[in-house]
């Protein structure tokens, strides 16, 4: 009966733990199909890239997606050398992938349930990037504690 | 409404950066199911919006489509949507009452006139108007009053939209559905019972960024009813290969089947429940082992029983499309025909569901 699942040809029970990590492990066998599909958009996205310099996102929660399916994206894209944590209104995690070029994108909230998930075909994910309103309030913030720092120095140089 | 600080000025007051707008802005587009290349227009849009005034409006219901967008999730998605609209009149939310409430909705009204968002979750009572009344006046005479100078209407909830649990057999207030009454303003049906949190407030972001959305024939918002539950499901693969749960305590339930023959309802019911999922995206009702009900389609309530398989039907699928019902394993044009036999059968009564038809096989 399990040959019908292609991955799944192992009988559960003899092979799986029970319970919850059983059904666990079932489901990361199970795909819908898309995987290549999407791996082959990656890979028209980053020859785009190289060629115009076109950047590409994919949101991966607009496509039906099972755990087989990421399993295959996780081993073919693989784990790249960046790894970036981003901590505002919950975590983010960006990671390059071990293909250059290839991110992936991963929004959290604040319980860290995940809000969206993305692939970036692109050299630098936006979001990494120090972004012009934010630097002008670091300038008005770093002038601040400069001035607090003057104004502190000055009363000891008083005492 | 001019007073109303914009939502960058409201995040950076709340100490957000704009990586953290760009985040929100990011998610909220995925939400809205808008191609990523919309992130910027959806960025520009709620830089530039103004905040519309909305107006909620509770008829015949539960309270639980208010109860369940209260419960959305962190990090506070919904609550920035609800910074940037003013809700200026909930009667289960606003901490004013009674005379000050409703002259509080008439402010509203006065002040934004032909801009507001009047949003509606419950049925409306019109066998006797006086069935259902807030403040001594009908749901029916509110209803009409606020329309009038609405911009848009979002009937939230299966009630509001299709009429819901009030409106099932023998529906004895004579409950209909908003649009049943208003006929000259832009209506869009959220379904559920209740609707998914963030959809209630990814349409309501919609508005505010782009205007009413693209809407299917039941009014619903292409975005979050464009597919069926059953096209999205983890279940599915069970599904093409024919592994069914026969019961709730057999081997296919307990390995995580399809729960077609069970009675699921995730082939004709559109909803982004597979995706978006419940409980700060936990689960659904599938994930959780039990059939879909079908809460975002007309008359749920009346369409035969829960544990009825589809390739079984004895409900009104006249609404939900006979070609979604073919697509069950059995159906076609048989199912057809069974389908409309059965209507009568469930208009006549209300189906009771025991103990025995938990366990009933198909």
């Amino acid at each position: 009966m399990f040959d019908l699942l292609g991955d799944v040809v192992k009988t559960p029970n003899e092979t799986f733990a029970n319970g919850a990590d059983h059904m666990a492990e079932i489901l990361s066998f199970v795909g819908t199909g898309n995987a290549d599909p999407v791996l082959r958009e990656i890979r028209h996205a980053l020859s785009q890239l190289l060629e115009h310099g076109t950047e590409s996102t994919i949101d991966l929660g607009a496509i039906p997606f099972a755990g087989g399916d990421e399993r295959i994206l996780n081993e073919v894209l693989g784990d790249g050398e960046v790894r970036a944590t981003l901590t505002t209104m919950g975590e983010s995690l960006v990671q390059e992938t071990s293909i250059p070029g290839v991110w992936r994108v991963d929004h959290f909230d604040e319980k860290g349930e995940t809000q969206s998930r993305f692939i970036e075909v692109t050299y630098m994910p936006e979001i990494l990037k120090t972004q012009r309103q934010d630097a002008e309030l670091g300038l008005e913030s770093l002038t601040e504690r400069l001035a607090a720092r003057d104004e502190k120095n000055n009363k000891k140089g008083d005492s | 409404m001019a007073n109303k600080p914009m939502l960058p000025e409201l995040m950076k007051a709340h100490g957000v950066s704009r990586r953290g707008f760009l985040k929100y802005c990011a998610s909220l587009t995925s939400l809205m199911a808008l191609s990523p290349a919309m992130m910027p227009r959806v960025a520009h849009a709620l830089e530039n919006a103004p905040r519309p005034s909305v107006i909620w409006l509770s008829f015949q219901e539960c309270t639980g489509c208010t109860e369940s967008i209260t419960r959305s999730h962190a990090p506070t998605i919904e609550d920035l949507i609800f910074n940037a609209v003013s809700l200026d009149y909930h009667h289960t939310l606003q901490a004013a009452s009674g005379h000050q409430a409703e002259a509080a909705r008439e402010q509203a009204m006065k002040d934004n006139w032909g801009k507001y968002v009047l949003v509606v979750d419950g049925s409306i009572p019109i066998k006797d108007e006086g069935f259902s009344c807030i403040a001594g006046i009908s749901n029916l005479q509110m209803l009409k009053d606020t329309a009038e100078g609405a911009a848009a209407i979002v009937s939230v909830g299966t009630c509001a939209a299709f009429g819901g649990i009030p409106h099932a057999n023998p529906n004895p207030t004579g409950a209909v559905a908003v649009s049943e009454i208003i006929k000259d303003k832009p209506i869009i049906n959220v379904p559920g019972c209740p609707p998914i949190p963030v959809v209630m407030t990814g349409v309501l972001a919609h508005i505010l960024t782009f205007g009413i959305p693209e809407l299917d024939e039941l009014g619903r918002p292409k975005a979050f009813y464009g597919e069926t539950i059953h096209d999205r499901c983890y279940r599915r693969p069970f599904y093409d290969k024919g592994m069914f749960a026969e019961g709730f305590d057999d081997e296919g339930a307990r390995e995580g089947w399809c729960l077609y023959k069970l009675g699921c309802k995730g082939p004709t019911t559109k909803s982004v429940c597979a995706t978006v999922k419940w409980n700060n995206g936990t689960s659904f009702p599938i994930e959780a082992g039990h059939p879909c009900l079908g809460c975002t389609e007309p008359d749920f309530w009346d369409n035969g029983g829960f544990y009825k398989p589809l390739s079984v039907p004895a409900g009104d699928y006249r609404k939900l499309g006979l070609a979604a019902v073919g697509a069950g394993a059995v159906a076609g044009a048989a199912g057809a025909v069974l389908a409309r036999a059965g209507k009568s059968k469930a208009a006549a009564a209300h189906e009771n569901v025991d103990a025995h038809d938990l366990e009933k096989k198909s």
